[in-house]
């Protein structure tokens, strides 16, 4: 069982078993309860779930800024080979924003308000670079350019109050990018924007990783944006994978019941319908998990052993599995 | 349009000054809303859809009688709401209400449920606490919180982003208005909990007979919620149609570039897709271009798009659209060809 989910060879991340815990009050969260992913490079892969499945606790695994109460307490982060968990915090720092950055959902929120965009993409590069000060500003400029900014001399100097949402988050890419980065992760980062700047964003995220060769990390709960911009999708729920498939199966023949309940709330604009399909019910008090599989109290086909057992992966295609009881092996 | 319309807007319009400094003697205005009109008759839901700055929410504002216009009026029931007295205005208040976006916001953190709920029925109407008690719980049962009791003693920050745009819903029908403006009611929320919303929300439209203003900037939305939609761009409508004709066929370019930009959910599609990019910002509504608003991101622009400012009018029956160029027969010709 084990051994039909070993990575390929050229797997540029690889998340193994990863647990996180919050402690709280009322007892402890497994925000994130043993999930094995996988990136490779070049490759743009998506998380999907609804609020509170563990997409975004993945992600800052994954950074290894998990902040308090909340740890990291099993399983293995390997990057390029190396397991990210026995970095010191001064080795992380050499890791984030120049081999894994990451894009947030309200880009104004990690913005110095105080200081210029220039200033604040220069930062990680004189971090990590050691240049001397033409070097970076050049470097700076063109990041800028690299990310859709028509006048980067101009726009360096702006304090971020004078960036429309869009520009903000092209910022917020540019930071992330200005180190060339093997690894970008964004969570969420389409979500607060318009339509017509969300489909920009998109696009430039397509663009920048077909021309860097960098890979995706995209954490998301639109289906939209997985389909726009996506290879691989790990479907998340109740801080566990239910299904993992490329794009298109996923899209054509879901397996798991709750990925075809998610796809079915996708709205599209080609068709009127009377009553909007919906999945009732929210998702589970993490901190007494559903017994059994995560799902089954909002899954119309739970049966018993559904309620009892875990559901083991099922394998439903190439590297392709869900972990359904009723999913039908291939 | 019709006489039984329950709002009606006339040549509204909203420009916010900017101070004048030392430095800056001439005055300048904001045109946040610049001579719209529109009309919503009883039981009809009118989408109100554009860009974030495009003048959506100031509208919402106005509707609301929130805010003076600059000029133009507001009528409900046919009467103008910025001649009403202060107190006039109370009395109206009760028959149109606001359902926000932010629903985390939209309470007061330190109230509980009950307290919310039970707010605008003590404001308006004189019952008795039991009475207020069977309302709050039957409102609750209506927007699907069940049972009731599991709610009346919590506070906001208790419930799920689903469950407080629920009684956000159940605080806006609590006095049986004859009117809603929803601005951005979805937005905030997962794909799963946003049809449970908006089903909540249908049905509760039609069983009450509502008129509502529903704000969105996310086009997939409005198809199966609203009857009508009217697009904006840069303070101004630039088309207005029943949803049906908007969608099967768009006219302003605008309204073509929002339908492109909407996600299609399908990979084998979305990838390969040539995209109408829509490059570009909303101009600055301080230093507006002559002519038309939107002919920095036109893909037709003409010279006439220059100098003279397109109006809005009939472009089939029951569609108006602002814009010099779409009725061409080669245009239309185009459009055709690209939504096959």
């Amino acid at each position: 069982m084990i051994d039909m989910i070993t990575p390929p060879r050229d797997s540029i991340l690889e998340v193994r078993d990863l647990v996180t815990n919050f402690s709280t009050p009322e007892g402890v969260v497994r925000a994130v309860d043993g999930i094995s992913i996988n990136v490779r490079s070049g490759e743009s892969v998506a998380i999907v779930g609804e609020s509170g499945s563990g997409k975004s606790t993945t992600a800052l695994s994954i950074m290894q800024l998990i902040p308090p109460p909340g740890r990291i307490v099993g399983g293995n982060i390997i990057y390029k080979g190396k397991d990210l968990a026995e970095f010191s915090e001064r080795e992380m720092e050499g890791i984030r924003g120049k081999e894994i950055s990451m894009v947030f959902q309200d880009p104004r929120s990690f913005l110095n308000p105080l200081m210029r965009v220039g200033d604040q993409i220069s930062e990680a590069i004189e971090l990590h670079f050691h240049n001397n000060r033409e070097t970076v500003k050049k470097t700076v400029i063109e990041t800028l350019k690299k990310v859709g900014i028509h006048d980067p001399e101009q726009v360096a100097r702006y304090y971020p109050h004078k960036l429309s949402g869009g520009m903000a988050q092209r910022v917020l890419i540019a930071i992330a990018v200005s180190c060339r980065p093997s690894l970008l992760i964004a969570d969420e980062a389409t979500t607060a924007l318009d339509t017509t700047v969300q489909s920009q964003i998109v696009d430039l995220l397509r663009t920048l990783k077909d021309e860097s060769g960098m890979s995706l990390l995209v954490i998301t709960h639109d289906l939209g944006i997985v389909a726009e911009l996506c290879d691989r999708v790990y479907v998340m729920y109740g801080g566990k994978i239910m299904e993992t498939s490329d794009v298109r199966s996923l899209f054509r023949n879901p397996q798991h019941p709750y990925t075809k309940a998610l796809l079915k709330c996708v709205l599209s604009t080609y068709e009127y319908k009377d009553k909007l399909e919906s999945l009732e019910g929210s998702v589970p008090d993490l901190t007494r998990p559903p017994i059994g599989c995560r799902f089954h109290p909002r899954c119309p086909l739970a049966t018993q052993e559904c309620r009892e057992r875990e559901p083991p992966p099922v394998r439903t295609g190439e590297s392709a599995y869900a972990y359904c009881w009723k999913a039908t092996s291939t | 349009m019709t006489n039984q319309a329950l709002v009606e807007i006339k040549e509204l319009s909203k420009y916010f000054p900017l101070g004048t400094s030392l430095f800056r003697k001439e005055k300048k205005v904001v045109r946040a809303v610049d001579g719209v009109s529109f009309s919503i008759g009883r039981g009809e839901v009118l989408a109100l859809v554009g860009e974030s700055g495009s003048g959506k929410t100031t509208i919402a504002r106005l509707v609301l009688g929130l805010t003076r216009p600059t000029s133009g009026t507001v009528e409900f029931r046919g009467r103008n709401i910025f001649d009403l007295s202060d107190k006039e205005l109370l009395g109206l208040r009760k028959h149109m209400q606001l359902v926000a976006q932010d629903s985390a916001s939209a309470f007061n953190p330190r109230k509980t449920i009950r307290h919310i709920l039970a707010q605008p029925l003590k404001i308006h109407e004189h019952y008795s606490n039991d009475q207020i008690n069977d309302m709050i719980s039957k409102l609750l049962v209506r927007v699907g919180l069940n049972p009731p009791e599991q709610f009346l003693s919590r506070f906001p920050h208790e419930l799920s982003g689903g469950q407080r745009q629920r009684i956000g819903i159940a605080r806006a029908i609590s006095l049986n208005p004859e009117f809603i403006v929803a601005d951005e009611p979805v937005s905030a929320l997962d794909v799963s909990v946003r049809s449970q919303i908006l089903n909540v929300f249908k049905l509760i439209q039609r069983t009450n007979e509502l008129s509502v203003l529903f704000i969105t900037h996310d086009l997939s939305v409005v198809r199966s919620v609203c009857h009508k939609i009217a697009v904006m761009y840069a303070g101004k409508i630039v088309e207005h149609a029943t949803v049906e004709k908007l969608f099967n066929s768009p006219a302003h370019p605008y309204t073509q570039a929002l339908l492109a930009a909407t996600p299609i959910p399908d990979p084998a599609i979305a990838q390969k897709k040539k995209k109408m990019a829509l490059t570009g910002d909303v101009p600055s509504l301080i230093d507006l271009p002559k002519g038309c608003r939107y002919q920095a991101r036109c893909p037709w622009k003409e010279e006439i798009c220059e100098t003279v400012e397109p109006e809005l009018t009939q472009y089939e029956s029951d569609h108006l659209v602002a814009c010099h160029v779409a009725s061409r027969s080669s245009v239309k010709e185009m459009q055709a060809l690209h939504r096959s």
